[in-house]
């Protein structure tokens, strides 16, 4: 929690990194202290698209750990929360269904990139996140973790909302 | 369409407005403006902030239990409409809505009144402990204050 909150405060242009300093903290422990010292002078972080090289932590259990994102499928700058992704699996469970450096496709659950809903607010969660799908769009693994958003349901990936625990 | 609460400042926030951000731990935050999102992010504490209802509840600066809080209470249960029922609701927000204000201006008065008498006695108290002690005869030292103000009604007083 602590150190999602501090990554946060460093400021980074491009999400090129975005995607590293929004770990979860086991992994890139080393990388969070070099942000912290230049944090307080630029608070506020600037989130953007889900781009290319951008890593994403997989909220599945389809085996996969992390993906970098290769392609946007939808959009000129980038993917948002729901639209898919083409991606590379980085690092993956040893025995898991996909294995590290298989390309695949990944539905955004989570952006901390803020999206407008129809309603005129505005939602952002913690992290950048996917569950990885096939061509068809059903989901390869069986579980999803955290919370995802109602949006997708209006791009009709149904099957993943009811495998979700938490519907933000 | 739900009338929701700010995280930060307890303000209503309207449809349209801020931002609201999902925790990993599915915990939703829900700020009316960036000034709240921002104190957020810097991980201020709202009971320790001076301008939000937290903190003027916890510090008793503004009421904290009384029956018209009662009608705010969040329910998620989806009421049958019933035309009757809508429309009494309708009327009775503004009354409800007076009743508070009058209850809550009261509050802020017998306050001002509590906060001024409990100076006076600590001033009084602090002279009387200055001087020497009383003849130690009489077994217990009493003495009657006399407030040049009246002391509030009882159940007003800020529970600490």
């Amino acid at each position: 929690m602590a150190a999602s909150f501090a990554s946060r405060c460093s400021r980074v242009s491009r999400s090129l990194f975005g995607g590293l300093s929004n770990n979860s903290p086991g992994l890139f422990t080393t990388s969070h202290e070099m942000t912290c010292s230049n944090s307080f002078s630029q608070l506020q972080q600037q989130r953007t698209f889900i781009q290319m090289r951008t890593v994403l932590k997989v909220a599945d259990n389809s085996g996969a750990k992390k993906v970098m994102c290769i392609q946007a499928l939808k959009g000129k700058k980038g993917a948002r929360l729901g639209d898919t992704i083409v991606a590379s699996v980085k690092e993956a469970h040893p025995n898991g269904k996909v294995k590290k450096g298989k390309v695949v496709y990944g539905v955004v659950v989570r952006a901390a990139m803020q999206r407008g809903r129809c309603d005129g607010s505005e939602v952002k969660f913690d992290d950048n996140a996917v569950v990885l799908v096939d061509k068809q769009g059903q989901p390869i693994g069986t579980r999803v973790f955290g919370p995802v958003p109602h949006e997708l349901r209006q791009k009709k990936h149904v099957k993943i909302l009811t495998l979700a625990g938490h519907i933000a | 369409m739900r009338l929701e609460k700010c995280w930060f400042c307890s303000s209503t926030v309207y449809p349209g407005h801020g931002i609201q951000f999902v925790r990993n731990d599915a915990k939703i935050f829900r700020f009316c403006r960036s000034k709240c999102h921002k104190n957020f992010k810097m991980k201020r504490n709202p009971r320790k902030v001076k301008w939000t209802k937290a903190y003027r509840r916890v510090h008793g600066k503004d009421m904290t239990q009384d029956s018209t809080f009662e009608f705010e209470r969040k329910r998620n249960k989806p009421e049958r409409y019933d035309r009757n029922l809508a429309e009494n609701v309708l009327k009775a927000i503004p009354k409800i809505d007076k009743i508070r204000v009058t209850r809550e201006e009261r509050h802020h008065k017998n306050r001002s009144l509590l906060e001024s008498s409990i100076m006076y006695i600590v001033w009084i108290c602090g002279t009387l402990v200055s001087s020497p002690p009383p003849h130690e005869k009489h077994g217990r030292r009493c003495f009657a204050i006399r407030t040049s103000r009246r002391l509030p009604h009882k159940d007003i007083r800020p529970h600490v």
